[in-house]
């Protein structure tokens, strides 16, 4: 059914997001480096913990791409979700940040994550509107649109 | 139903210069019965889709009265008179009239939805066979041509099932088959007991007629059938 | 009005690109006067808290920190920074008429801190004479304030042992201090005891701060309040004229500058916001007069299909309606997401003490930006539905399109 191949807008608003979150957060939103005599800040394995949320999210999204049925699309739409709570979650509540305000993880990093996070538990409430529509849509299949 | 206008007469207030006053429609009174097809044949601009819209309740006349049997149409309010013209009135308006947001079957089943009326897609599908594009029910109105466009206007003004039906140049833009066609059904229509008003210029209209009228600036004339 | 919704949304969804495009000019409204209102109230706040905060009518700071304007950088943006004084100055200060309380305050920069390589700012007082810090003591941890004990500004994350080490003295948190807004919010505040075993520690480090006076008798700034019934600026000149090397100020002054500084962001933010409105508000006008002439055949048909010239009006409020309550929606969404967890940023860059309001607050103005930009986006569209719905239908059908 060429239903089914639809790629729709929120599966690319949400492959766009998630790799922008993986750029963001390697660039504009990282935590500081190492410290001059080479340890870490805890703020590192935040920020280290936030980068495999955003590998994680980008392949979702792309299974999201992949995936026809509207069904499954809701399923990993769902787990996005998740995902995003679960990373507004880990800086500064399950992993520490930096004592100042002022420093990059607190003045950067948790901003841009809450941001992009939101912005994508956004985009897959949207999409499980979107998926309820097709499902509905696809379930009787209507006689075929007349080009 | 008998559809009756009275003396009806319309003037249009040109702007600009002074008084200009342009009398579209003069005194005319013309009675529709149910059962008959009154066919009213002049040029554009002769004042015969004036006469049509004031028949339907959309243009109020300068002076004189329309009554459907013993409703005076313009003594009725706005809202009273529009649910009267979605009861008993069908109209079929001159040009491309789809709503281009929706699909053939909706715009068909539009004077039902808009006063809450369900349950008729059955009947709408039934209409579009009549018409002759039930396969074209999902499409939208972008994609039709002429002929099919204005045979969805046909099935639109027959939804509510209409004791009166209003036609302007319903087969303008149609080929010689598709307008015999046309004609042939509002020959149905009409021997089917509901009062049928045609407006045209084409002449081939008037074989279908029961009655036959000419309009010129303004002024009906009634002319012999044959 | 189901009918009216319906076919509404069918509309928006026919013209993608152009709903779009329309939802996102109602997304600047509400953008503009969220996001602006949001930002303008944080200000007002931020000056309120900060005055408050300040607490003295006078500071006492030595010369050259008033003319680099040091003491400002330390309590406005937190930037860690020390001068130094003798503290016989103190005693000057009490002796003064119409002096009522004077309390020392020391300012250390630490070196890298704890986890982290950002120095922070120490500021010691005597909890004896204090009448500035305490009174904002939020959360207590202690009672009481004690050698080795710590206070902490509310941008201050505390360890879960509540331990922090500073020149290797290592201090208790005994309490934490309410949001400013400013600077003071990322200070550590320690007695007079503590702050010089700091100093002590921080000489034998290789540290040194203290070049012309001794240790154990510097201070960094003397915060006055004035007795009632004396002219705060009758004292402040009395204090200049007997004290050598140092600068009285009135904490007024401190707190002018800043309130210059906000006037002309808020009338900046008043002045984008105004044009923004005005702006999107014709295009508005004009995208609705433009959707209802291109439709205007449409409408015929709805009124030849039965519609009222109510229920036409209905319809065109629906599809206006629908398209700016979901671009307020998103814009005022957007704002939050940009101004809420970036207000540090905006803080630092204004050089402005920011403290958000409460969240009702902050709620009631989200709700009012929505509303407000519905309203207004609903109200574009009504020129043109007056248009529409007082033609005649037979006159609409008659102009072949």
């Amino acid at each position: 059914m060429e239903e089914k191949k639809r790629v729709g807008l929120t599966d690319l608003f949400l492959l766009v997001v998630s790799i922008l979150y993986l750029v963001l957060m390697l660039t504009l939103f990282r935590a500081c480096g190492a410290k001059e005599d080479g340890s870490f800040m805890t703020c590192h394995w935040a920020h280290q913990t936030l980068l495999v949320f955003a590998g994680l999210l980008i392949v979702l999204s792309l299974l999201h791409l992949i995936l026809g049925d509207a069904r499954r699309k809701q399923g990993i739409s769902v787990a996005v979700i998740a995902v995003c709570f679960a990373s507004i979650l880990i800086p500064g509540h399950m992993i520490s940040l930096c004592m100042m305000a002022d420093m990059r993880c607190r003045k950067w990093m948790v901003p841009g994550n809450i941001m992009l996070s939101v912005v994508m538990i956004a985009a897959a409430a949207l999409d499980l509107f979107v998926q309820m529509g097709r499902a509905k849509k696809m379930a009787p299949p209507r006689p075929p649109k007349k080009p | 139903m008998i559809l009756r206008t009275e003396n009806v007469t319309r003037q249009y207030f040109r702007q600009g210069k002074g008084t200009n006053v342009f009398t579209a429609l003069q005194e005319t009174s013309l009675t529709i019965p149910g059962g008959k097809l009154i066919e009213v044949m002049g040029r554009s601009g002769s004042g015969k889709s004036t006469l049509l819209n004031l028949c339907a309740g959309l243009l109020e006349p300068t002076a004189g009265k329309v009554f459907l049997d013993d409703t005076d149409l313009y003594a009725l309010d706005d809202r009273e008179r529009s649910k009267l013209r979605n009861e008993s009135f069908g109209v079929i308006p001159q040009g491309q009239t789809g709503l281009r947001s929706l699909t053939v079957l909706e715009n068909v089943l539009l004077p039902c939805e808009m006063y809450g009326i369900s349950g008729q897609e059955e009947y709408a599908l039934e209409l579009l066979e009549r018409v002759g594009i039930a396969e074209l029910s999902n499409t939208y109105p972008s994609e039709l041509s002429g002929g099919e466009m204005r045979r969805l206007s046909i099935a639109r003004a027959l939804i509510r099932k209409p004791g009166v039906l209003l036609a302007d140049e319903p087969t303008g833009d149609l080929d010689d088959e598709n307008t015999h066609i046309v004609l042939g059904m509002f020959r149905r229509f009409a021997e089917e007991g509901m009062a049928v008003l045609l407006v045209t210029h084409e002449t081939e209209a008037a074989e279908y007629a029961d009655e036959v009228y000419r309009m010129e600036k303004g002024v009906l004339t009634r002319q012999d059938a044959e | 009005m189901k009918f009216a919704n319906n076919l509404a949304w069918k509309n928006m969804k026919r013209k993608p690109g152009r709903t779009i495009a329309l939802i996102l000019l109602a997304a600047f409204l509400a953008f503009s006067v969220f996001g602006g209102s949001l930002v303008v109230m944080s200000l007002q706040n931020g000056l309120t808290s900060y005055e408050a905060r300040l607490g003295a009518d006078i500071i006492v700071v030595p010369n050259q920190a008033r003319s680099h304007g040091s003491i400002e950088s330390i309590l406005l943006q937190g930037i860690p920074g020390y001068f130094y004084m003798d503290d016989s100055v103190l005693e000057k200060a009490r002796n003064t008429e119409g002096v009522e309380i004077a309390t020392p305050q020391f300012y250390l920069a630490s070196a890298s801190s704890g986890c982290c390589s950002v120095s922070v700012q120490v500021i010691g007082f005597d909890p004896e004479t204090d009448f500035t810090i305490k009174p904002w003591i939020q959360k207590n941890y202690s009672g009481t304030i004690g050698d080795g004990d710590l206070l902490v500004g509310s941008a201050i994350a505390v360890p879960s042992n509540r331990k922090l080490t500073f020149y290797n003295v290592e201090c208790n948190v005994a309490g934490q201090l309410e949001r400013t807004g400013t600077g003071l919010d990322n200070a550590v505040y320690a007695n007079m005891n503590t702050i010089r075993q700091m100093m002590e520690s921080s000489v034998l480090l290789g540290f040194d701060y203290f070049s012309d006076v001794s240790a154990e008798h510097a201070i960094s700034s003397v915060m006055i309040k004035v007795m009632d019934g004396y002219d705060i600026d009758q004292v402040t000149g009395d204090l200049n004229i007997h004290l050598r090397r140092v600068e009285a100020t009135q904490a007024k002054t401190m707190i002018s500058d800043i309130a210059s500084g906000l006037t002309s962001v808020s009338r900046v933010i008043g002045g984008l916001t105004v044009m923004i409105w005005i702006l999107a508000i014709v295009i508005l006008i004009v995208a609705f007069a433009m959707i209802v002439n291109e439709r205007k055949k449409e409408f015929g048909v709805l009124r030849v299909a039965g519609a009222s010239q109510k229920m036409l009006s209905r319809l065109l409020l629906a599809e206006s309606g629908l398209i700016s309550l979901i671009g307020a929606l998103a814009g005022a969404g957007t704002a939050a997401l940009v101004i809420l967890p970036f207000l540090g940023m905006i803080r630092e860059s204004l050089n402005l003490p920011m403290l958000l309001p409460s969240v009702p607050v902050i709620l009631l103005l989200a709700v009012g930006a929505v509303v407000l930009t519905a309203f207004a986006g609903a109200l574009t569209s009504a020129v043109s539905t007056r248009k529409i719905t007082r033609a005649d239908a037979g006159l609409i059908l008659r102009e072949d399109a």
